[in-house]
């Protein structure tokens, strides 16, 4: 059976590439080698980093267009646990571009608007969604809601869920939160603090501030919630109470990138193997600092992860 | 050969279709996909026949059409295209292939191959032990995967 459902409603194509001394204005010329092209979205590398711990997802969402295309085929080619499951619609899929410039130490962004979603489309995804649902156990939704899907989409999908009580988890920004809770709560709600440091609404500053959200989420009907602080510390909510989680190694911030798709990755796998609230968070949560350790895409092992158990703190503020 | 299963060399793809989605729509959906057909499936995932442009061809012409030699009798050319729009909105249902033939993830290469040339398919759907969609497996997908095994050989 396979285990994980990960939604990606606006899942992107990546494109990397690496110019020595870029020059606006110029022809500049990139050579193969140096030129990647890889399937993104955050339920889409949610996926891609279950495959490397053996456990099989169907990915789902939007796709569409010849970017549309490129990314499946590309995704297929990633690993066979991994099964495609897409409504494809007449808008584009989204393309991010990245030129690095090693030389200047410079890195230029281009990232397209994204699809535009109709309503056909909306239909056609919500019958799929609820057929691949009773597939799973584990449901994974994940990342930015394309042009035309409303943001209390994480809600809506959540209940459709719950009526075949499968386990959720969510990864979104604070507008998606804000207008999905009053549907259907997930049973791991993990805040999206990349581009904005707000939380239902407010911006906080001080750790009462957010100890005081998280208890909120708590109240109104999580069972665990995970607010990241300062990048490198969480603030993590269940029934029992609110505990903060330290690093006890230093962080290399440009390591970053990639730790929140490991945390949640990190944490579907502690609840297939069972554990559940705190033991799950802190699972993800070493799995997030371990990726820290080195660069690259790949995630760490689960021996690594079992070591960073060690390299973690979680000390109880609530 | 005999040694390459179906789970090496097919596609782990779950676009489908339900039987009461139109023929229009389908008809979108393989101009998007790029794929001669789609299996069809009922809400629990399983599969329940299969839809291929052939089908919707063949749900155009008239009856007879299979008595005539060629297409110069028939009697209005125009014909099918005229079928194609009032048939349009029909619920693919009405067209679909039943029953499907359908492979096994541990069905052998050999056995998907000669399933390919004698019944002229273009794509399989493959299903587990409940008739659960798991993929598709195509001709192209056995022609490549058998080259590559016989390079292998060579070396």
């Amino acid at each position: 059976m396979r285990k994980v459902l990960a939604v990606c409603l606006n899942p992107a194509l990546d494109r990397e590439f690496i110019i020595e001394n870029f020059s606006i204005d110029k022809l500049n010329i990139v050579s193969n080698e140096k030129n990647k092209m890889t399937p993104g979205g955050k339920g889409v590398n949610v996926a891609v980093i279950l495959s490397k711990y053996s456990i099989p997802s169907i990915v789902t969402g939007f796709v569409g267009g010849y970017v549309g295309n490129v990314l499946i085929s590309e995704l297929r080619k990633i690993d066979s646990l991994i099964s495609t499951s897409f409504v494809h619609i007449n808008d584009e899929t989204r393309e991010n571009i990245a030129i690095a410039d090693t030389v200047n130490h410079t890195l230029t962004e281009i990232n397209s608007e994204g699809p535009y979603v109709d309503i056909y489309s909306m239909e056609a995804f919500l019958r799929r969604y609820e057929v691949l649902l009773k597939q799973v156990s584990v449901v994974v939704i994940s990342g930015s809601v394309p042009r035309g899907v409303s943001n209390s989409i994480y809600g809506e999908l959540t209940k459709i869920a719950k009526k075949y009580n499968k386990k959720v988890f969510w990864e979104a920004r604070d507008e998606i939160i804000i207008d999905s809770i009053k549907i259907a709560f997930p049973d791991v709600l993990k805040y999206d603090m990349r581009r904005s440091e707000k939380i239902l609404g407010n911006i906080l500053h001080t750790e009462d501030e957010y100890i005081k959200a998280t208890k909120e989420f708590i109240k109104s009907g999580a069972k665990l919630v995970i607010v990241s602080y300062k990048t490198i510390f969480d603030f993590v909510g269940t029934v029992d109470g609110v505990w903060k989680f330290s690093p006890k190694v230093d962080i290399d911030h440009s390591y970053l990138l990639g730790t929140g798709d490991t945390f949640v990755a990190a944490m579907v796998l502690a609840q297939l193997d069972g554990k559940c609230c705190l033991d799950m968070a802190r699972y993800g949560y070493a799995a997030a600092v371990a990726k820290t350790s080195y660069i690259g895409k790949e995630p760490p092992s689960r021996q690594q992860i079992e070591k960073y158990l060690e390299l973690i703190s979680s000390e109880r503020v609530e | 050969m005999e040694s390459i299963k179906v789970k090496d060399v097919m596609t782990y793809d779950l676009t489908f279709v339900f039987e009461n989605e139109t023929v229009e729509q389908v008809i979108d959906l393989l101009d998007k996909t790029g794929t001669s057909g789609i299996p069809v499936v009922d809400t629990d995932l399983k599969v329940v026949g299969f839809i291929s442009e052939d089908d919707i061809i063949r749900a155009c012409l008239p009856s007879y059409f299979n008595l005539l030699q060629t297409a110069a009798f028939l009697p209005d050319t125009n014909l099918v295209l005229s079928n194609l729009k009032k048939i349009s909105k029909d619920p693919i249902g009405k067209y679909v292939t039943k029953p499907v033939f359908t492979v096994k993830p541990y069905d052998t290469l050999l056995y998907v191959a000669d399933a390919f040339m004698r019944k002229n398919y273009k794509m399989i759907p493959v299903v587990d032990d409940n008739n659960i969609l798991l993929g598709v497996v195509t001709r192209l997908s056995v022609l490549k995967n058998a080259i590559q095994k016989s390079m292998v050989v060579n070396k």
